[in-house]
């Protein structure tokens, strides 16, 4: 049975609860309140959404990257932790998908005149969020075996592969979606820049919190079953 | 490609141009209220987080309601190999 610290994963959560709620806070106030508005083209007021559209595509790289590592982890050497935190990494990313794609065709009414538009970053996106939905029903409803843990390991390290597919894809295949931040992007004004790496550091603390939280419900449902297990050779 | 071709490319139709600006897929003039589309969009951020814990919160509840039945059965068991032992001291 896996080693489990309740008191220490309760403080964990309480002290990330706290400075998660602290930095949305800051964030959407600096947003609304010292972020200028951008211009017309990109969607006048719209173009907020930015703020978290972005850093929730990269929390969503972050959770897939966790859901690798475990599954990987998982894969050379089974435990039951490995596998709550490959859980976790799915269910993390798909929440951050979501919230990626309906944020970002809200934004691109205003900017591209359409919510959507078969553009290779967000097809691949749509894919990527369809994997790891899969993977989470998968890891949900096929039973708790260990065959099934390694085929959802397994789903979970090649559904990472497309992550850097959905990162590349504006340089790759040159569709509508622009590359604001970085080599031959756009560009942001030094405020607009402070308010997007506020809202990475924002979306990171979420993120980390939100896969602590699910870890440790992955952690007790294994428990629990083991438990059960227990009482019906006992017969309670 | 020719020179005709160059030239007849307006602005913002080049690949390069679709990487560092936006460029409209439906031009025309979009009317969307821009203040709708913004909170609607955070709304819909706040309910994707809120449905995650709220989910965990139900999971949590399960499972804490099914550690409780087993913890009562662990008990009663408990009571009757000690008194099972109390009548039968050898």
């Amino acid at each position: 049975m896996a080693a489990h610290n309740p008191s220490l994963a309760s403080r964990v959560i309480r002290v990330l609860t706290v400075l998660t709620a602290l930095a949305f806070f800051v964030h959407i106030w600096f947003i609304f309140v010292h972020t200028p508005q951008a211009q017309a083209t990109a969607g006048g007021l719209a173009q907020k959404i930015f703020y978290f559209h972005a850093p929730a595509a990269y929390a969503m790289y972050l959770a897939g990257g966790v859901c690798f590592l475990a599954s990987a982890a998982y894969l050379v050497r089974p435990t039951d932790n490995r596998n709550a935190w490959a859980t976790a990494g799915s269910e993390v990313a798909v929440t951050f998908g979501l919230l990626v794609l309906t944020s970002g065709p809200l934004w691109a009414k205003k900017a591209w005149g359409v919510y959507w538009t078969w553009d290779p970053r967000l097809t691949s996106l749509l894919l990527t969020v369809l994997i790891y939905g899969a993977l989470t029903l998968l890891r949900r409803f096929s039973g708790s075996g260990e065959a099934e843990r390694k085929f959802a390991a397994a789903f979970g390290i090649l559904g990472t592969t497309v992550l850097p597919i959905v990162h590349y894809s504006v340089k790759l295949w040159r569709g509508n979606h622009p590359t604001v931040v970085g080599k031959g992007g756009g560009g942001l004004s030094p405020v607009m820049l402070q308010a997007l790496l506020f809202g990475f550091v924002t979306m990171t603390l979420l993120c980390c919190l939100l896969l602590w939280l699910r870890k440790n419900l992955a952690l007790q449902s294994t428990r629990l079953e083991q438990a059960e297990e227990l009482a019906g050779t006992l017969e309670l | 490609m020719s020179d005709s071709a160059v030239t007849d490319q307006r602005p913002g139709e080049t690949a390069a141009d679709r990487r560092s600006e936006f460029v409209p897929v439906a031009p025309g003039g979009e009317t969307s209220s821009a203040e709708g589309l913004l909170i609607t969009a955070y709304v819909l951020m706040w309910a994707f987080i809120f449905a995650l814990v709220l989910s965990s919160q139900r999971r949590q509840q399960k499972i804490d309601q099914r550690l409780t039945e087993l913890e009562a059965g662990l008990k009663k068991l408990d009571q009757a190999a000690a008194s099972a032992a109390a009548k039968d001291p050898v």
